[in-house]
């Protein structure tokens, strides 16, 4: 386990680590913004711990990220992020390492119901599946489409001829 | 969604998706029983370009003027977001003046977002009126920016680290008297829409959110004021 620098987080989540610092892989801070490397299997009792213990209340944003270069996580290729808010004017973001090949991750959607859409858009473009989703289908690409438009693997010049009508079944 | 509506008793009716070039392009499938929606599903895929692919065979200022494109209304304040993101990680401060002026700028465009919201709304309930004092502050607001930048939708007025050039002369004089002459503005609408009767029956108790709604579904902002719920303008600072 890597070294890691607990002052920001004891400064902006105060006893957090004292209680989960050991899902903690990384902690990273950059302008201000504080960013916890956490382990995917322990991201559902961290973002209901910040939400019921810290004050997180508010889900800003959830998305993946394709890392082209991998250095420290061998193997890993996306993440998702949530970033949590509250209204004392903090905010969080949680990121989590997932494999390359058939990436999954628990969803959080019962615990803030604005994740319900962010993780469809997650699998619509990065291809990652969340476990536990009500019904993860594809939300801003055509039904049709084929593959995940924002993975790095993907072709920027990847058009793809589309011609069927959207079901209303389908929607 | 991946089950149909359930039909009986309702009536089914397609919304959309419609032109471009109308408010934005969104295919909604409702529900209806008379007059009121029951149920709906959304389909918001049409607008989507995925511009976050075309940076990727883009350098760091093209991507600017894919900015302009993400709301044809704030393209201002969609540069600023967007090189102040890449500010961030570059560790750049711009300087006093800049970050005023992209205030200013800021502050334009949220205004005449709202002023088209309002308009397009009341358009849609066949007040056509509103939309044209309006749309001729928008005007005047576009004017000052295409003397700033020499475009009035497309902007493209920031620059990693500031901005594409300063202010003309005598520019301030005449953003202070537009904005002197809105308020007049806002009364001849407030007068043609606030105590209107049609406007009034068609907005009043319509889709109403709950607390709880608002809560889960993490909204913030203008919905929620008048339920005395936290704004994102109170708890967060954009620049």
């Amino acid at each position: 386990m890597p070294e890691i620098d607990t002052n920001c987080v004891e400064t902006k989540i105060p006893g957090f680590l004292q209680h989960h610092g050991t899902a903690l892989v990384e902690v990273q801070e950059h302008m201000g913004d504080l960013t916890l490397v956490v382990q995917p299997e322990a991201i559902r009792q961290l973002i209901q711990a910040l939400k019921t213990n810290f004050g997180f209340e508010m889900l800003l944003d959830l998305f993946a990220m394709d890392y082209e270069i991998r250095t420290q996580y061998s193997g890993a290729l996306c993440g998702s992020l949530p970033t949590l808010f509250t209204s004392k004017k903090r905010r969080v973001r949680l990121k989590v390492f997932i494999g390359e090949t058939n990436p999954e991750i628990d969803s959080i959607h019962d615990i803030y119901a604005a994740a319900n859409w962010f993780e469809r858009e997650a699998w619509d473009l990065f291809g990652i599946t969340f476990k536990g989703h009500p019904h993860l289908t594809r939300i801003l690409c055509h039904q049709e489409f084929v593959g995940h438009p924002l993975r790095k693997d993907y072709p920027s010049d990847g058009y793809q001829q589309l011609r069927k009508a959207i079901r209303s079944a389908g929607m | 969604m991946n089950t149909a509506l359930p039909t009986e008793p309702f009536l089914q009716l397609n919304l959309g998706p419609s032109h471009p070039a109308t408010h934005g392009t969104l295919r909604i499938l409702v529900n209806l029983e008379g007059e009121i929606i029951r149920d709906m599903k959304l389909e918001i895929g049409y607008l989507h370009r995925c511009f976050e692919k075309m940076a990727e065979t883009h350098t760091w200022n093209q991507v600017i003027p894919f900015t302009d494109r993400l709301n044809y209304v704030s393209a201002m304040m969609n540069n600023v977001g967007y090189v102040m993101a890449v500010e961030k990680l570059l560790g750049v401060q711009v300087t006093k003046r800049c970050q005023r002026i992209r205030v200013i700028m800021a502050e334009l465009s949220r205004i005449i977002d709202h002023l088209v919201c309002i308009g397009a709304n009341a358009v849609d309930l066949g007040a056509l009126t509103c939309f044209w004092y309006f749309f001729r502050e928008r005007e005047n607001i576009y004017d000052l920016f295409e003397a700033a930048c020499g475009a009035r939708l497309t902007t493209s007025y920031t620059r990693v680290g500031g901005l594409l050039a300063d202010l003309p002369e005598g520019w301030t004089d005449w953003c202070r008297k537009i904005i002197d002459n809105l308020p007049r503005t806002l009364d001849d609408v407030e007068g043609l829409l606030t105590t209107n009767r049609i406007w009034i029956d068609r907005t009043q108790g319509v889709g109403v959110l709950s607390e709880n709604v608002l809560w889960i579904t993490d909204s913030r902002g203008p919905v929620c004021e008048p339920r005395g719920m936290p704004t994102m303008c109170e708890s967060t600072s954009l620049l």
